[in-house]
């Protein structure tokens, strides 16, 4: 029996057993699509009770450690000191992978962008300057949102940092999935749902420039801490760059696990 | 024996309104020539001091008119930086009256300067003539291009729409292009731009240019908006640096001061409807409290308390605070970030390489 998520995403994917390699995957709601897509390649039967579990799953000489941050054990995730959370830094050092998986955050530029705002805003994409700009909305300066999202996302950038310090092995960081189609949003508007009820669902344009946004930052962070940076998976995108409609889970933000296969098809490219 | 000071009122009489009052008491406004009601839509523009009056007014239960506002999803800690709310429009400190004046043109598209656009050597780009409106500058040509289409179209709603305008003298020291005469805010190469002695010249306005400015000013929005009227305020905050290598910045402080309120009080004298609103008597005078900081340079919020307890008392017939809690709650939290904010946005801070800026 495999892991199938509640929408029937099938399993596409086909890994190789030849490359032995340790993973140590750490995050919260975006590691979980990584997780189903890990157990659906394992041969150890169905899922656990619980996305949300600390344990690791083995295949043919491959180990993957996935530590939820989500579970509430690890709160507050630093300690006074800027240090990780006892517990967290023990998981990292008990590890022992050859491979430090980062999918923290990736969250925030929905968090600004994915419920429609009064009044609208649009901005102009530094990497992609001509987009289109919707001449209705309110202009912001691509700086001040910069600023607003580096604002937010600056603890799990400390959790970068961190990781990077005290990972024995390689550290990746996985780009966030690409925001999901309204279409999509609609039928599945957790955990916005009120509000989408209330103001809709921003435009695609915006919501696709705020993560363009968002991932330039955290690549630039990476940069800044010797971190190599994975986009996300080219094949799961549609022509205008929105998550295909195969790679979302049944919510408002996230990857399923078809999603999360090709992710981690690209991780062990990149362990290789 | 009569003569002609017998029948005047107290505040003609420097025993009775000054030397006979308490300290934070002294008020060396009059009742206006107009009143201000909370229907009156208020534009706000001049120095750094100026950023004090516009947040302050809605809890005098006052409107203050922002025809380019801050989102409303983003922390005022942020938006303050990117130079919103703290006038009417995002045109930042504008110093001098030739400044203001040239803003109307340049919103009309009546002066395209030759100098428009600084291009950095790291890409960003600087409004010359808000070179601080952005921390970082324009981070492409699409969106300075953009942006200050939008910006024009925000000066000429506040512009047409404004029932009172607040302009607060700040300088008559500036610099500007030899070719036509633009003037910048801050000197070129300062926060950006390159300084070319070639292309670019110092200039100390005198009473003569500053008042016929003001005056042009005011007849041009009249054109337009013939019902608004106008409050002009000299700004207490001397200046940070003088160019004028023959004279110290104390001396040319005062200097600069007496022209500016010579010229206010000139083009006041000029025109109908127009006020000169005595802020900078109640900061710089050594009867009131100290309202100068540390620095001796900025003002205190109490000193701005003072200024705005005058000014409601002066403009308006319900001096005491006419806002709900809430509205006061809101515009004190936002005063009190502003507080911390003042001396980032003063920006020809920068002319002072000594100084700890942050």
């Amino acid at each position: 029996m495999r892991a199938q998520l509640p929408d029937g995403t099938p399993r596409v994917l086909c890994y190789t057993d030849t490359m032995a390699q340790s993973f140590f995957l750490m995050g919260r709601s975006h590691l979980t699509a990584l997780w189903y897509a890990w157990h659906n390649q394992t041969e150890a039967g169905g899922p656990p009770a619980s996305p949300y579990a600390h344990a690791p799953l083995m295949r043919a000489g491959m180990k993957a450690i996935f530590l939820q941050l989500e579970s509430g054990r690890y709160e507050p995730l630093f300690e006074p000191d800027g240090r990780f959370h006892a517990a967290v830094a023990q998981s990292i050092a008990e590890a022992k992978a050859e491979v430090y998986v980062s999918v923290l955050g990736g969250n925030d530029h929905s968090m600004i962008g994915l419920v429609a705002h009064r009044p609208a805003f649009d901005f102009v994409l530094p990497e992609a300057p001509d987009l289109p700009l919707d001449d209705g909305a309110q202009l912001l300066p691509a700086g001040l949102l910069e600023d607003e999202l580096s604002r937010r996302i600056a603890p799990h950038v400390a959790a970068l940092a961190q990781l990077q310090g005290c990972a024995p092995g390689r550290v990746v960081h996985m780009e966030s999935p690409p925001p999901l189609p309204e279409a999509h949003i609609r039928r599945h508007p957790v955990p916005f749902a009120d509000d989408i009820a209330a103001l809709g669902v921003a435009p695609a344009l915006l919501r696709y420039k705020l993560w363009r946004l968002h991932s330039g930052l955290y690549r630039a962070a990476c940069a800044r801490l010797g971190i190599a940076f994975l986009p996300s998976p080219p094949v799961m995108r549609d022509e205008s760059g929105m998550m295909h409609p195969s790679g979302c889970h049944p919510d408002a933000t996230h990857g399923n696990a078809l999603y999360g296969g090709h992710v981690l098809k690209a991780l062990l490219e990149f362990a290789a | 024996m009569t003569h002609p000071y017998q029948d005047l009122p107290p505040e003609a009489f420097w025993s009775r309104s000054v030397a006979g009052c308490a300290p934070h008491d002294i008020n060396p406004a009059l009742p206006a020539p107009f009143k201000l009601s909370g229907q009156d839509k208020i534009v706000t523009a001049g120095s750094c001091f100026a950023q004090n009056i516009g947040p302050r007014l809605p809890g005098m239960g006052l409107t203050y008119l922002i025809t380019e506002p801050a989102h409303p999803m983003l922390p005022a800690e942020l938006t303050t930086a990117y130079g919103y709310e703290l006038f009417s429009a995002r045109y930042g400190n504008l110093y001098t009256a030739r400044q203001l004046l040239q803003l109307w043109y340049r919103a009309y598209g009546a002066f395209q300067p030759q100098e428009d656009c600084w291009d950095e050597a790291d890409g960003r780009l600087i409004d010359p003539f808000r070179p601080r409106i952005q921390p970082r500058g324009f981070l492409t040509a699409q969106e300075y291009e953009a942006d200050r289409t939008r910006h024009f179209a925000a000066v000429r709603r506040a512009f047409e729409a404004m029932d009172v305008f607040i302009f607060t003298l700040g300088l008559t020291e500036s610099w500007r292009a030899r070719t036509d005469g633009a003037v910048f805010p801050l000197c070129p190469g300062v926060a950006g731009g390159a300084f070319d002695p070639a292309r670019h010249e110092f200039h100390n306005f005198t009473i003569e240019e500053i008042t016929s400015d003001l005056v042009q000013f005011i007849d041009t929005i009249r054109r337009r908006n013939p019902v608004c009227r106008f409050i002009l305020t000299v700004s207490p905050v001397p200046l940070v640096a003088t160019a004028r290598q023959d004279t110290h910045v104390m001396a040319a402080a005062s200097y600069s001061k007496s022209v500016l309120r010579v010229a206010s009080e000139m083009a006041a004298s000029q025109r109908e409807s127009v006020a000169y609103f005595p802020a900078y008597e109640i900061i710089n005078s050594p009867f009131t409290p100290h309202y100068y900081a540390e620095d001796k340079r900025s003002v205190t919020a109490a000193g701005v308390d003072h200024v705005m307890r005058s000014f409601a008392a002066s403009f308006t017939d319900n001096p005491a605070p006419l806002a709900t809690a809430a509205v006061q709650s809101q515009t004190q939290a936002r005063l009190a970030r502003m507080e911390d904010a003042i001396r980032v946005h003063c920006d020809e801070m920068i002319l002072d390489p000594g100084h700890a800026f942050t």
